[in-house]
């Protein structure tokens, strides 16, 4: 297979490997790197190449195998650093320990989607969100496909326990050891990528002094070195690994700009909390948000004859309805005067259920406010972007009096009894 | 309804389902 083979020299000259000259053939890699680790990497390089690596659809893949190929890649450079020789190849286990999620992305997607939006909204770990959505875990199902593709027991005993570096029921060293590389791999990753990684430096500064004794040069050199020898793995698969994974943080932080002055309009440097010109302060007061009117739920629908329908079924059952009839309705009736609930079409026009849903869930005021989408649609990848981007459940169409009002009963608390009267 | 590990086995094992190992690769794993 002359595919396998060029991808895994790819891989073994990428740099993380202890090999000074260049590889050329397969014998050599196994005279260099050893026949376990050889094998290890076929599989999880051959793994690789099975599954779609593309970012169309509801799930990114490239994303997902991006994060994947650093999480081995940090594995490898981890296990390197503490020169000894692991019995399992770590690089394989950090490419593929997620692979139970692509699993749960195909059999479960609906699923999957809540359990995601659950570990967000509620802060609770991904691994207990989908036991408790799903009843398994991913780790769990990589751990089970490991044993149907007859996988190393090591590989499939350190996916089971990739979340859980403290689980007491693993008392072989090896497997403490690999536990606690995957662990500080998964914190490298999040410290590199992740909006909120920073926030993750002390810890995996921590960590790493606990578990191996490194210091904050070793932690440094971790996060510098990665990228480099992953972007090279990537090229081997297709798969750009974004040389810049911390540059989407620095676009959310806010430039300095000069503050120009609502009275004399004179341009004060950034920071600045008083005009320099007329003395007028610069610190916008902000009105108090709207509170939330639970008596109120948002009804956003194109179609006149469903969003009556939908407006009467509401008053019927005691709340007031509030009505939109594009996205950009919905979004700027919800942000004036934020109802209890909203109802939202999905294939509304001018702007899409899924975009308003986005802006909305981005306002501080309606973020933890219940929407459930409605969708004639049939097609899975729609409603997983809607309840990853926070819905909290969806009505497919044709529904009935009964289906909506059991929804509006499930995140609505009783109506209080006051004027009904529907409004635009 | 909760996903049980047999409903996941019986999926693993539905030929054609989810993504396998190759051929080869197989052969490989099964050396070590």
């Amino acid at each position: 297979m002359p595919d396998l083979e060029q991808r895994m020299l790819k891989v073994v000259n990428s740099g993380f490997y202890e090999v000074v000259d260049k590889v050329t053939g397969i014998e050599q890699a196994i005279q260099l790197l050893g026949f376990k680790k050889m094998c290890n990497l076929a599989v999880g390089i051959d793994l690789l190449s099975q599954f779609p690596t593309d970012s169309g659809g509801a799930f990114d893949h490239a994303k997902f195998w991006q994060k994947s190929i650093c999480y081995g890649v940090a594995c490898a450079e981890i296990a390197r650093k503490l020169s000894t020789d692991l019995p399992a190849d770590v690089f394989t286990i950090g490419l593929i320990q997620d692979i139970g999620i692509l699993f749960l992305i195909q059999f479960r997607p609906l699923e999957y989607g809540a359990a995601m939006a659950t570990a967000k909204a509620q802060n609770v770990h991904l691994v207990n969100a989908e036991q408790e959505t799903i009843g398994v875990d991913h780790a769990k199902i990589g751990a089970l496909l490991c044993r149907k593709w007859k996988l190393p027991k090591l590989l499939g005993d350190g996916i089971l326990s990739h979340h859980f570096y403290e689980n007491n029921k693993t008392p072989s060293s090896s497997i403490k050891t690999i536990l606690q590389v995957l662990n500080l791999s998964s914190l490298l990753v999040s410290v590199m990528y992740d909006a909120d990684g920073e926030e993750k430096k002390p810890d995996l500064v921590a960590r790493s002094k606990e578990f191996f004794g490194f210091n904050n040069q070793v932690v440094d050199d971790f996060l510098a070195g990665v990228l480099e020898p992953a972007i090279r793995v990537g090229e081997a698969f297709s798969i750009v690994v974004d040389p810049h994974p911390g540059a989407e943080k620095k676009e959310e932080e806010k430039p300095d700009e000069p503050i120009a002055c609502g009275k004399c309009k004179h341009e004060n440097p950034p920071g600045t909390k008083f005009c320099g010109n007329c003395g007028a302060s610069l610190v916008e007061e902000k009105a108090p948000p709207a509170p939330i009117d639970s008596n109120k739920i948002l009804v956003a629908e194109d179609s006149i004859a469903s969003r009556r329908a939908l407006c009467f079924i509401v008053k019927k059952l005691g709340y007031i309805p509030v009505e939109a009839t594009n996205g950009y309705e919905a979004v700027d009736q919800a942000k004036r005067d934020p109802p209890g609930m909203i109802l939202m079409d999905i294939m509304l026009p001018a702007m899409s259920g899924i975009d308003a849903l986005k802006k909305i869930r981005a306002d501080e005021v309606l973020a933890g406010v219940p929407i459930i989408m409605l969708t004639s649609l049939t097609d899975n990848e729609t409603v997983i972007e809607a309840i990853q981007n926070g819905a909290n459940d969806y009505i497919v169409k044709p529904y009935t009096a009964d289906i909506i009002s059991e929804r509006i009963d499930k995140f609505m608390p009783k109506p209080v009894k006051k004027s009904r009267r529907s409004r635009r | 309804m909760a996903m049980t590990d047999e409903e996941v086995v019986r999926l693993i094992n539905q030929p054609n389902n989810f993504p396998k190992l190759s051929q080869t690769a197989a052969e490989i794993a099964n050396l070590t």
